[in-house]
Protein backbone atom coordinates (compact mmCIF):
# COMPACT_ATOMS: atom_id res chain seq x y z
CA UNK A 1 0.00 0.00 0.00
CA UNK A 2 1.07 3.73 -0.51
CA UNK A 3 2.26 5.15 2.11
CA UNK A 4 0.57 8.11 3.76
CA UNK A 5 1.93 11.51 2.96
CA UNK A 6 -0.18 13.95 4.69
CA UNK A 7 -1.75 11.63 7.23
CA UNK A 8 1.37 9.87 8.23
CA UNK A 9 1.61 11.19 11.76
CA UNK A 10 -1.60 9.48 12.35
CA UNK A 11 -0.99 6.61 13.44
CA UNK A 12 1.26 8.20 16.29
CA UNK A 13 0.84 11.72 16.45
CA UNK A 14 3.36 13.92 17.52
CA UNK A 15 2.00 16.54 20.25
CA UNK A 16 5.27 17.84 21.45
CA UNK A 17 8.14 19.51 19.11
CA UNK A 18 10.46 16.99 20.05
CA UNK A 19 8.75 13.81 19.01
CA UNK A 20 8.26 15.88 15.82
CA UNK A 21 12.14 16.49 15.54
CA UNK A 22 12.13 12.45 15.67
CA UNK A 23 9.80 11.72 13.38
CA UNK A 24 11.41 14.13 10.85
CA UNK A 25 9.79 17.26 11.00
CA UNK A 26 11.62 20.94 10.75
CA UNK A 27 13.84 19.84 7.89
CA UNK A 28 11.52 21.61 5.36
CA UNK A 29 11.73 24.52 7.37
CA UNK A 30 15.39 24.41 7.93
CA UNK A 31 15.40 24.09 4.13
CA UNK A 32 13.49 27.03 3.21
CA UNK A 33 16.10 28.85 5.47
CA UNK A 34 18.93 27.59 3.70
CA UNK A 35 17.48 28.22 0.14
CA UNK A 36 15.77 31.89 0.54
CA UNK A 37 12.51 33.42 0.66
CA UNK A 38 12.24 33.29 -3.50
CA UNK A 39 13.51 29.55 -4.28
CA UNK A 40 10.69 28.68 -1.12
CA UNK A 41 8.25 30.40 -3.36
CA UNK A 42 9.46 29.12 -6.46
CA UNK A 43 9.05 25.81 -4.92
CA UNK A 44 5.91 25.78 -4.30
CA UNK A 45 4.90 27.76 -7.74
CA UNK A 46 6.82 24.59 -9.33
CA UNK A 47 5.14 21.94 -7.30
CA UNK A 48 1.58 22.93 -8.75
CA UNK A 49 0.21 23.16 -5.57
CA UNK A 50 -3.72 24.55 -5.58
CA UNK A 51 -5.58 25.03 -2.89
CA UNK A 52 -7.31 22.71 -0.32
CA UNK A 53 -10.55 24.63 0.96
CA UNK A 54 -12.27 24.10 -2.00
CA UNK A 55 -11.41 27.31 -4.49
CA UNK A 56 -8.23 25.53 -5.90
CA UNK A 57 -5.89 28.53 -5.94
CA UNK A 58 -2.59 28.08 -6.91
CA UNK A 59 -0.45 28.53 -3.91
CA UNK A 60 3.10 30.04 -5.40
CA UNK A 61 0.84 32.31 -7.16
CA UNK A 62 -0.59 33.56 -4.03
CA UNK A 63 2.51 33.99 -2.28
CA UNK A 64 4.62 35.45 -5.22
CA UNK A 65 2.20 38.36 -5.17
CA UNK A 66 2.51 39.30 -1.34
CA UNK A 67 6.38 38.28 -1.36
CA UNK A 68 6.82 41.39 -4.22
CA UNK A 69 4.00 43.52 -3.13
CA UNK A 70 5.25 46.92 -2.20
CA UNK A 71 4.19 47.50 1.00
CA UNK A 72 6.07 46.42 4.14
CA UNK A 73 3.93 45.30 6.32
CA UNK A 74 2.37 42.06 5.44
CA UNK A 75 0.60 39.26 6.91
CA UNK A 76 0.10 35.42 6.61
CA UNK A 77 -3.44 33.73 7.56
CA UNK A 78 -4.28 30.14 8.35
CA UNK A 79 -7.86 28.96 7.39
CA UNK A 80 -8.97 27.03 9.75
CA UNK A 81 -12.66 28.22 10.13
CA UNK A 82 -13.75 24.31 8.30
CA UNK A 83 -17.28 24.67 8.91
CA UNK A 84 -18.28 23.17 5.55
CA UNK A 85 -21.36 20.30 6.24
CA UNK A 86 -19.73 16.85 6.17
CA UNK A 87 -15.93 18.29 6.56
CA UNK A 88 -13.71 17.76 9.34
CA UNK A 89 -10.09 16.52 8.18
CA UNK A 90 -8.77 20.09 8.80
CA UNK A 91 -9.54 19.24 12.47
CA UNK A 92 -8.23 15.39 12.38
CA UNK A 93 -4.85 17.38 10.72
CA UNK A 94 -4.98 19.79 13.29
CA UNK A 95 -5.42 17.60 16.10
CA UNK A 96 -2.86 14.45 14.96
CA UNK A 97 -0.06 16.68 13.54
CA UNK A 98 0.14 20.21 14.45
CA UNK A 99 3.43 20.84 13.85
CA UNK A 100 3.33 20.08 10.28
CA UNK A 101 0.96 22.21 10.04
CA UNK A 102 2.48 25.12 11.89
CA UNK A 103 5.91 24.45 10.08
CA UNK A 104 3.86 25.27 6.94
CA UNK A 105 3.04 28.46 8.79
CA UNK A 106 6.94 29.50 9.45
CA UNK A 107 7.74 28.47 5.83
CA UNK A 108 4.82 30.42 4.43
CA UNK A 109 5.67 33.53 6.95
CA UNK A 110 9.33 33.65 5.84
CA UNK A 111 9.14 33.01 2.34
CA UNK A 112 6.44 36.11 1.93
CA UNK A 113 8.32 38.48 4.00
CA UNK A 114 5.14 38.16 7.01
CA UNK A 115 4.87 40.51 10.19
CA UNK A 116 2.60 38.36 11.94
CA UNK A 117 0.67 35.39 11.61
CA UNK A 118 -2.64 34.84 12.81
CA UNK A 119 -4.52 31.59 13.13
CA UNK A 120 -8.05 31.55 12.71
CA UNK A 121 -9.71 28.36 14.13
CA UNK A 122 -13.53 27.89 14.09
CA UNK A 123 -15.11 29.00 17.79
CA UNK A 124 -16.20 24.82 17.99
CA UNK A 125 -12.95 23.32 17.58
CA UNK A 126 -11.60 24.54 21.00
CA UNK A 127 -9.51 21.85 21.99
CA UNK A 128 -7.70 21.68 18.10
CA UNK A 129 -7.33 25.97 19.05
CA UNK A 130 -5.71 25.47 22.34
CA UNK A 131 -3.05 22.65 21.12
CA UNK A 132 -2.24 24.80 18.16
CA UNK A 133 -1.56 27.42 20.80
CA UNK A 134 0.32 24.96 23.07
CA UNK A 135 2.81 24.08 20.39
CA UNK A 136 3.22 27.76 19.36
CA UNK A 137 4.68 28.67 22.15
CA UNK A 138 6.93 25.41 22.04
CA UNK A 139 8.02 27.00 18.78
CA UNK A 140 8.44 29.90 19.82
CA UNK A 141 10.56 28.84 23.32
CA UNK A 142 12.67 26.73 21.32
CA UNK A 143 13.55 29.97 19.19
CA UNK A 144 12.10 28.30 15.90
CA UNK A 145 10.58 31.63 15.50
CA UNK A 146 13.65 34.21 15.80
CA UNK A 147 14.45 35.69 13.12
CA UNK A 148 11.91 34.73 10.54
CA UNK A 149 10.12 38.06 9.96
CA UNK A 150 11.53 41.03 8.31
CA UNK A 151 14.49 43.02 9.39
CA UNK A 152 15.24 39.69 11.63
CA UNK A 153 12.66 40.09 13.87
CA UNK A 154 10.71 37.69 15.36
CA UNK A 155 7.62 36.36 13.92
CA UNK A 156 4.55 36.79 15.97
CA UNK A 157 1.80 34.27 15.68
CA UNK A 158 -1.83 35.22 17.37
CA UNK A 159 -4.71 32.13 17.66
CA UNK A 160 -7.79 33.23 17.17
CA UNK A 161 -11.16 32.32 17.81
CA UNK A 162 -13.67 32.15 15.11
CA UNK A 163 -17.64 33.20 16.53
CA UNK A 164 -19.77 30.64 14.78
CA UNK A 165 -19.85 31.58 11.43
CA UNK A 166 -19.98 29.57 8.39
CA UNK A 167 -19.33 32.61 5.93
CA UNK A 168 -16.10 33.02 8.08
CA UNK A 169 -14.60 31.05 6.35
CA UNK A 170 -15.06 32.97 3.21
CA UNK A 171 -11.61 34.95 3.74
CA UNK A 172 -12.38 38.41 3.49
CA UNK A 173 -15.22 37.47 5.53
CA UNK A 174 -12.55 36.08 8.05
CA UNK A 175 -10.65 39.26 7.98
CA UNK A 176 -13.08 41.23 9.09
CA UNK A 177 -13.91 38.66 11.91
CA UNK A 178 -10.14 39.55 12.86
CA UNK A 179 -10.50 42.70 12.49
CA UNK A 180 -13.42 42.90 14.80
CA UNK A 181 -16.60 43.21 12.59
CA UNK A 182 -19.42 41.10 11.48
CA UNK A 183 -18.02 38.50 9.23
CA UNK A 184 -19.67 40.26 5.73
CA UNK A 185 -17.25 39.35 2.75
CA UNK A 186 -16.19 42.36 0.62
CA UNK A 187 -16.15 42.46 -3.34
CA UNK A 188 -13.04 41.58 -4.85
CA UNK A 189 -11.10 42.58 -6.24
CA UNK A 190 -9.30 43.99 -4.49
CA UNK A 191 -7.66 40.41 -3.98
CA UNK A 192 -6.26 39.66 -0.65
CA UNK A 193 -2.83 39.79 -1.87
CA UNK A 194 -3.26 43.02 -2.25
CA UNK A 195 -5.74 44.40 -0.03
CA UNK A 196 -6.44 42.10 2.46
CA UNK A 197 -5.94 41.63 6.51
CA UNK A 198 -6.21 45.41 7.87
CA UNK A 199 -5.83 46.58 3.71
CA UNK A 200 -2.32 45.10 3.73
CA UNK A 201 -1.22 42.36 0.93
CA UNK A 202 -2.15 38.80 3.02
CA UNK A 203 -1.73 35.46 1.87
CA UNK A 204 -4.29 32.91 3.16
CA UNK A 205 -4.19 29.46 2.84
CA UNK A 206 -6.07 26.14 4.46
CA UNK A 207 -4.91 23.90 7.15
CA UNK A 208 -4.70 20.97 4.23
CA UNK A 209 -3.13 23.31 1.59
CA UNK A 210 -0.28 24.62 3.96
CA UNK A 211 0.62 20.98 5.47
CA UNK A 212 1.89 20.21 1.98
CA UNK A 213 4.16 23.04 2.25
CA UNK A 214 7.01 21.47 4.57
CA UNK A 215 7.92 18.48 2.31
CA UNK A 216 7.32 20.37 -0.58
CA UNK A 217 10.22 23.01 0.31
CA UNK A 218 12.18 20.00 1.35
CA UNK A 219 11.88 17.47 -1.69
CA UNK A 220 11.66 20.55 -4.35
CA UNK A 221 8.72 20.86 -5.80
CA UNK A 222 8.99 17.80 -8.53
CA UNK A 223 8.27 15.83 -5.85
CA UNK A 224 4.36 16.72 -5.22
CA UNK A 225 4.24 15.87 -9.34
CA UNK A 226 5.32 12.35 -8.53
CA UNK A 227 1.68 11.91 -7.45
CA UNK A 228 -1.70 13.00 -8.64
CA UNK A 229 -2.51 13.94 -12.29
CA UNK A 230 -0.97 16.01 -14.18
CA UNK A 231 -3.45 18.95 -13.67
CA UNK A 232 -3.85 18.02 -9.86
CA UNK A 233 -0.57 17.18 -8.75
CA UNK A 234 -0.51 15.96 -4.86
CA UNK A 235 -2.75 14.11 -2.51
CA UNK A 236 -6.01 14.60 -1.42
CA UNK A 237 -8.13 14.44 2.19
CA UNK A 238 -11.63 13.32 2.07
CA UNK A 239 -13.96 13.47 4.72
CA UNK A 240 -16.53 10.53 4.48
CA UNK A 241 -19.49 9.84 6.37
CA UNK A 242 -23.05 9.16 5.90
CA UNK A 243 -23.80 5.52 5.28
CA UNK A 244 -20.30 4.34 5.46
CA UNK A 245 -18.76 0.91 7.14
CA UNK A 246 -15.71 3.05 8.21
CA UNK A 247 -16.51 7.08 8.20
CA UNK A 248 -13.53 8.99 8.67
CA UNK A 249 -10.61 11.28 6.71
CA UNK A 250 -8.26 9.03 3.44
CA UNK A 251 -5.76 10.20 1.41
CA UNK A 252 -5.51 9.70 -2.39
CA UNK A 253 -3.43 10.63 -5.01
CA UNK A 254 -5.33 12.73 -7.35
CA UNK A 255 -7.01 10.52 -9.88
CA UNK A 256 -8.16 7.73 -7.94
CA UNK A 257 -11.37 6.92 -8.96
CA UNK A 258 -14.38 7.65 -6.24
CA UNK A 259 -15.67 4.20 -6.21
CA UNK A 260 -11.67 3.47 -4.73
CA UNK A 261 -12.49 6.00 -2.00
CA UNK A 262 -16.39 4.27 -1.62
CA UNK A 263 -14.29 1.12 -1.42
CA UNK A 264 -11.75 2.48 1.69
CA UNK A 265 -14.68 3.74 3.70
CA UNK A 266 -16.76 0.80 3.43
CA UNK A 267 -19.91 2.28 1.65
CA UNK A 268 -23.15 0.38 0.92
CA UNK A 269 -23.11 -1.80 -1.94
CA UNK A 270 -26.52 -0.50 -2.92
CA UNK A 271 -25.50 3.62 -2.18
CA UNK A 272 -28.35 5.85 -3.60
CA UNK A 273 -25.52 8.60 -4.22
CA UNK A 274 -23.39 10.76 -2.33
CA UNK A 275 -22.92 14.71 -1.64
CA UNK A 276 -19.45 15.47 -3.27
CA UNK A 277 -17.98 18.36 -2.41
CA UNK A 278 -20.46 19.62 0.64
CA UNK A 279 -22.86 21.98 1.04
CA UNK A 280 -21.77 23.74 -1.74
CA UNK A 281 -21.71 20.26 -3.72
CA UNK A 282 -23.37 17.76 -5.99
CA UNK A 283 -25.02 15.37 -6.07
CA UNK A 284 -23.53 12.29 -7.48
CA UNK A 285 -25.23 8.95 -8.56
CA UNK A 286 -24.27 5.64 -9.29
CA UNK A 287 -23.72 5.84 -12.95
CA UNK A 288 -21.07 8.83 -12.21
CA UNK A 289 -19.09 6.63 -9.34
CA UNK A 290 -16.54 5.99 -11.59
CA UNK A 291 -15.70 10.16 -12.34
CA UNK A 292 -11.92 10.75 -10.97
CA UNK A 293 -11.22 12.43 -7.99
CA UNK A 294 -9.68 15.62 -9.47
CA UNK A 295 -10.52 18.98 -9.78
CA UNK A 296 -10.47 18.42 -13.64
CA UNK A 297 -12.12 14.88 -13.41
CA UNK A 298 -14.90 16.26 -11.16
CA UNK A 299 -15.58 19.11 -13.31
CA UNK A 300 -16.14 16.63 -16.21
CA UNK A 301 -18.84 15.20 -14.93
CA UNK A 302 -20.09 18.79 -13.56
CA UNK A 303 -19.26 18.05 -10.14
CA UNK A 304 -16.75 19.48 -7.66
CA UNK A 305 -14.94 17.89 -5.00
CA UNK A 306 -14.82 21.40 -3.28
CA UNK A 307 -13.20 20.92 0.70
CA UNK A 308 -13.07 17.19 -0.11
CA UNK A 309 -16.30 16.38 1.63
CA UNK A 310 -18.24 13.04 0.94
CA UNK A 311 -21.67 12.15 2.80
CA UNK A 312 -23.49 9.15 1.56
CA UNK A 313 -26.94 7.74 1.05
CA UNK A 314 -28.51 4.76 1.22
CA UNK A 315 -31.33 3.72 -0.78
CA UNK A 316 -33.39 4.67 2.00
CA UNK A 317 -32.50 8.24 1.75
CA UNK A 318 -34.75 10.68 0.86
CA UNK A 319 -32.77 13.16 -0.73
CA UNK A 320 -35.41 15.67 -0.76
CA UNK A 321 -35.25 15.65 2.67
CA UNK A 322 -31.37 16.13 2.77
CA UNK A 323 -31.73 19.06 0.48
CA UNK A 324 -34.20 20.66 2.55
CA UNK A 325 -31.22 20.42 5.20
CA UNK A 326 -29.01 21.79 3.30
CA UNK A 327 -31.65 24.79 2.02
CA UNK A 328 -32.08 25.39 6.09
CA UNK A 329 -27.95 25.51 6.07
CA UNK A 330 -27.61 28.30 3.72
CA UNK A 331 -30.39 30.60 4.68
CA UNK A 332 -29.17 30.58 8.41
CA UNK A 333 -25.37 30.95 7.20
CA UNK A 334 -26.56 33.85 4.69
CA UNK A 335 -24.67 36.72 6.21
CA UNK A 336 -27.60 39.27 5.06
CA UNK A 337 -25.31 41.70 3.43
CA UNK A 338 -26.81 41.42 -0.13
CA UNK A 339 -29.98 40.89 -1.35
CA UNK A 340 -29.84 37.96 -3.92
CA UNK A 341 -28.47 35.71 -1.07
CA UNK A 342 -30.19 36.99 2.50
CA UNK A 343 -33.87 36.60 0.29
CA UNK A 344 -32.88 34.07 -2.78
CA UNK A 345 -31.92 31.54 0.40
CA UNK A 346 -34.77 32.08 2.35
CA UNK A 347 -37.22 31.49 -0.68
CA UNK A 348 -35.12 28.54 -2.06
CA UNK A 349 -35.35 27.37 1.62
CA UNK A 350 -39.19 27.64 1.29
CA UNK A 351 -39.31 25.60 -1.48
CA UNK A 352 -37.30 23.13 -0.86
CA UNK A 353 -39.61 22.53 2.45
CA UNK A 354 -42.14 22.18 0.25
CA UNK A 355 -41.18 19.54 -2.19
CA UNK A 356 -39.70 17.92 0.57
CA UNK A 357 -43.35 17.78 2.21
CA UNK A 358 -44.89 17.20 -1.05
CA UNK A 359 -46.84 19.96 -1.03
CA UNK A 360 -45.05 21.77 -4.02
CA UNK A 361 -47.65 23.46 -6.55
CA UNK A 362 -45.77 22.57 -9.57
CA UNK A 363 -43.88 25.46 -10.32
CA UNK A 364 -40.92 25.36 -7.76
CA UNK A 365 -38.31 23.53 -9.57
CA UNK A 366 -38.31 25.67 -12.17
CA UNK A 367 -38.10 28.59 -9.92
CA UNK A 368 -35.20 27.27 -8.23
CA UNK A 369 -33.05 26.51 -11.03
CA UNK A 370 -33.78 30.08 -11.83
CA UNK A 371 -33.25 32.02 -8.64
CA UNK A 372 -30.21 29.88 -8.70
CA UNK A 373 -29.38 31.32 -11.47
CA UNK A 374 -29.47 34.68 -9.99
CA UNK A 375 -28.00 33.99 -6.84
CA UNK A 376 -24.80 32.67 -8.67
CA UNK A 377 -25.23 36.19 -10.92
CA UNK A 378 -25.28 38.80 -8.27
CA UNK A 379 -24.21 37.70 -4.84
CA UNK A 380 -21.12 39.29 -3.46
CA UNK A 381 -19.49 35.73 -2.14
CA UNK A 382 -19.01 32.31 -2.77
CA UNK A 383 -21.88 31.30 -0.15
CA UNK A 384 -25.21 32.59 -2.14
CA UNK A 385 -22.91 31.91 -5.68
CA UNK A 386 -23.27 27.89 -4.61
CA UNK A 387 -26.01 27.90 -2.28
CA UNK A 388 -28.02 26.08 -5.00
CA UNK A 389 -26.15 24.04 -6.50
CA UNK A 390 -26.61 20.77 -4.56
CA UNK A 391 -30.74 21.15 -5.25
CA UNK A 392 -30.43 22.02 -9.12
CA UNK A 393 -28.17 18.82 -9.30
CA UNK A 394 -30.72 16.90 -7.67
CA UNK A 395 -33.38 18.43 -9.71
CA UNK A 396 -32.03 17.11 -12.88
CA UNK A 397 -31.11 14.04 -11.19
CA UNK A 398 -34.99 13.38 -10.32
CA UNK A 399 -35.69 14.45 -13.96
CA UNK A 400 -33.90 11.30 -15.61
CA UNK A 401 -35.81 8.90 -12.76
CA UNK A 402 -32.43 8.70 -10.19
CA UNK A 403 -33.98 9.11 -7.21
CA UNK A 404 -35.04 6.09 -5.09
CA UNK A 405 -37.37 7.66 -2.63
CA UNK B 1 -19.25 43.12 36.72
CA UNK B 2 -18.11 46.01 34.97
CA UNK B 3 -15.08 45.75 36.76
CA UNK B 4 -14.67 42.51 35.55
CA UNK B 5 -14.96 43.24 31.92
CA UNK B 6 -12.71 46.12 32.15
CA UNK B 7 -10.25 43.34 33.36
CA UNK B 8 -11.03 41.05 30.78
CA UNK B 9 -10.31 43.89 28.08
CA UNK B 10 -6.59 44.34 30.16
CA UNK B 11 -5.84 40.91 30.05
CA UNK B 12 -6.93 40.74 25.98
CA UNK B 13 -6.02 44.11 24.51
CA UNK B 14 -8.14 47.72 23.41
CA UNK B 15 -7.85 47.31 19.63
CA UNK B 16 -10.33 46.80 17.85
CA UNK B 17 -8.92 43.81 16.30
CA UNK B 18 -9.23 42.24 20.32
CA UNK B 19 -12.96 42.66 19.87
CA UNK B 20 -14.46 39.21 19.50
CA UNK B 21 -12.04 37.77 21.67
CA UNK B 22 -12.94 40.17 24.23
CA UNK B 23 -16.56 39.02 23.88
CA UNK B 24 -15.80 35.36 23.82
CA UNK B 25 -14.23 35.61 27.53
CA UNK B 26 -17.72 37.82 28.29
CA UNK B 27 -19.71 35.21 26.92
CA UNK B 28 -17.94 32.55 28.81
CA UNK B 29 -17.89 34.46 31.88
CA UNK B 30 -21.98 35.40 32.26
CA UNK B 31 -23.05 33.21 29.93
CA UNK B 32 -23.87 36.08 27.86
CA UNK B 33 -23.31 39.82 26.57
CA UNK B 34 -24.89 41.94 28.81
CA UNK B 35 -25.73 45.96 28.02
CA UNK B 36 -23.42 46.39 30.31
CA UNK B 37 -20.49 44.92 28.97
CA UNK B 38 -21.29 46.39 25.96
CA UNK B 39 -21.06 50.09 27.67
CA UNK B 40 -17.89 49.21 28.81
CA UNK B 41 -16.55 47.97 25.65
CA UNK B 42 -17.17 50.97 24.39
CA UNK B 43 -15.92 53.40 27.07
CA UNK B 44 -13.02 51.51 26.97
CA UNK B 45 -12.25 50.15 23.29
CA UNK B 46 -14.20 53.07 21.62
CA UNK B 47 -16.36 50.45 19.72
CA UNK B 48 -19.67 51.81 19.39
CA UNK B 49 -22.50 49.88 21.37
CA UNK B 50 -24.46 49.39 18.38
CA UNK B 51 -21.24 47.56 16.78
CA UNK B 52 -21.05 45.35 19.44
CA UNK B 53 -24.76 44.56 19.50
CA UNK B 54 -24.17 43.74 15.79
CA UNK B 55 -21.13 41.39 16.08
CA UNK B 56 -22.98 39.56 19.06
CA UNK B 57 -25.97 39.17 17.09
CA UNK B 58 -24.14 38.21 13.89
CA UNK B 59 -22.24 35.12 15.61
CA UNK B 60 -23.59 32.34 16.64
CA UNK B 61 -21.82 31.50 20.19
CA UNK B 62 -22.33 35.27 21.50
CA UNK B 63 -25.79 35.50 22.87
CA UNK B 64 -27.70 38.51 24.12
CA UNK B 65 -29.96 36.13 26.89
CA UNK B 66 -28.51 34.07 29.16
CA UNK B 67 -27.68 30.35 27.74
CA UNK B 68 -26.99 28.02 30.84
CA UNK B 69 -23.32 27.93 32.60
CA UNK B 70 -22.56 25.22 30.26
CA UNK B 71 -24.50 24.64 26.84
CA UNK B 72 -25.17 21.35 24.78
CA UNK B 73 -25.31 21.52 21.19
CA UNK B 74 -26.45 19.13 19.07
CA UNK B 75 -25.62 18.82 15.43
CA UNK B 76 -29.02 18.61 13.07
CA UNK B 77 -26.75 18.29 9.63
CA UNK B 78 -26.62 16.27 7.11
CA UNK B 79 -24.67 13.49 8.51
CA UNK B 80 -25.92 13.92 12.17
CA UNK B 81 -29.62 13.76 10.80
CA UNK B 82 -28.92 10.40 8.83
CA UNK B 83 -27.44 8.89 12.55
CA UNK B 84 -30.60 9.82 14.60
CA UNK B 85 -29.87 13.77 15.17
CA UNK B 86 -33.52 14.54 15.77
CA UNK B 87 -34.02 11.74 18.68
CA UNK B 88 -31.29 13.32 20.41
CA UNK B 89 -32.94 16.74 20.22
CA UNK B 90 -36.02 15.02 21.82
CA UNK B 91 -33.92 13.58 24.51
CA UNK B 92 -32.40 16.92 25.22
CA UNK B 93 -36.03 18.47 25.30
CA UNK B 94 -37.24 16.11 27.72
CA UNK B 95 -34.47 15.92 30.10
CA UNK B 96 -33.81 20.18 29.99
CA UNK B 97 -37.08 21.98 28.93
CA UNK B 98 -37.22 23.76 25.65
CA UNK B 99 -34.31 24.70 23.25
CA UNK B 100 -32.30 27.68 24.34
CA UNK B 101 -33.70 28.44 27.36
CA UNK B 102 -31.62 27.38 30.85
CA UNK B 103 -32.59 25.07 33.37
CA UNK B 104 -33.80 26.42 36.58
CA UNK B 105 -30.92 26.60 38.22
CA UNK B 106 -28.95 27.92 35.56
CA UNK B 107 -26.78 24.93 34.84
CA UNK B 108 -27.66 23.94 31.60
CA UNK B 109 -29.34 25.01 27.69
CA UNK B 110 -29.11 23.03 24.90
CA UNK B 111 -29.20 23.98 21.27
CA UNK B 112 -29.63 22.73 17.81
CA UNK B 113 -26.81 23.70 15.73
CA UNK B 114 -24.94 23.45 11.69
CA UNK B 115 -22.37 20.56 11.38
CA UNK B 116 -19.73 20.09 14.24
CA UNK B 117 -17.10 18.97 12.04
CA UNK B 118 -17.37 15.63 13.77
CA UNK B 119 -19.10 13.22 11.04
CA UNK B 120 -16.78 11.01 11.57
CA UNK B 121 -18.53 10.05 14.87
CA UNK B 122 -22.01 10.85 13.90
CA UNK B 123 -24.49 11.85 15.41
CA UNK B 124 -22.53 14.47 17.57
CA UNK B 125 -22.90 16.99 20.26
CA UNK B 126 -21.11 19.57 21.87
CA UNK B 127 -21.01 20.04 25.86
CA UNK B 128 -19.23 23.13 26.41
CA UNK B 129 -16.01 22.70 24.59
CA UNK B 130 -15.91 18.98 25.19
CA UNK B 131 -17.26 16.86 22.40
CA UNK B 132 -19.34 14.34 22.51
CA UNK B 133 -19.56 11.89 19.15
CA UNK B 134 -21.18 9.38 18.84
CA UNK B 135 -23.46 10.43 21.45
CA UNK B 136 -26.48 8.47 22.54
CA UNK B 137 -30.19 9.66 23.76
CA UNK B 138 -29.63 7.92 27.10
CA UNK B 139 -26.39 9.94 27.39
CA UNK B 140 -28.08 13.21 26.59
CA UNK B 141 -30.48 12.46 29.13
CA UNK B 142 -27.84 11.75 32.02
CA UNK B 143 -26.71 15.99 30.69
CA UNK B 144 -29.72 16.66 32.27
CA UNK B 145 -30.08 14.91 35.66
CA UNK B 146 -30.01 16.79 38.71
CA UNK B 147 -30.89 20.18 36.56
CA UNK B 148 -34.50 20.02 34.87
Amino acid sequence: MREPVLLRRQAAPARTLESYRLSGGMAGFERAKAIGPEATVGAVSESGLVGRGGAGFPTGRKWDAVRTAAESVRYFVLNADESEPGTFKDRVMLETDPFMVLEGVLIACYAIGATRAYIYVRGEYRQAADLLERCAGELAAAGCLDGIAPGGRPLAIEVRHGGGAYICGEETALFRSIEGYRGEPMSKPPFPTVEGLFRKPTAINNVETIANVPDIVLHGGAWLRGFGTERSPGVKLYSVSGHVRRPGVYELPFGAPLEELLDLAGAAEDLQAVLLGGAAGTFVFPRDFDLTLSYEGAAERHATLGSGALIAFDRTTNLWQVAERLGSFFAHESCGQCVPCRVGTKRQYEMIEALAAGSGQGSERELIARLGQVMADASICGLGQTASTAVRSLIEAEASGLLMV
Amino acid sequence: MRERVRGLIDETGRERTQLLEVLHKVQREFQHVPRAAAEVIEHEMGVPMADTYGVVTFYDLLTERPTGRKVLRICEDVTCSLHGAERLAQAAEAALGPEGRPTADGAVSWTRCACLGLCDHAPAALFDEEPLAPVTAEEIGKVGEGHA
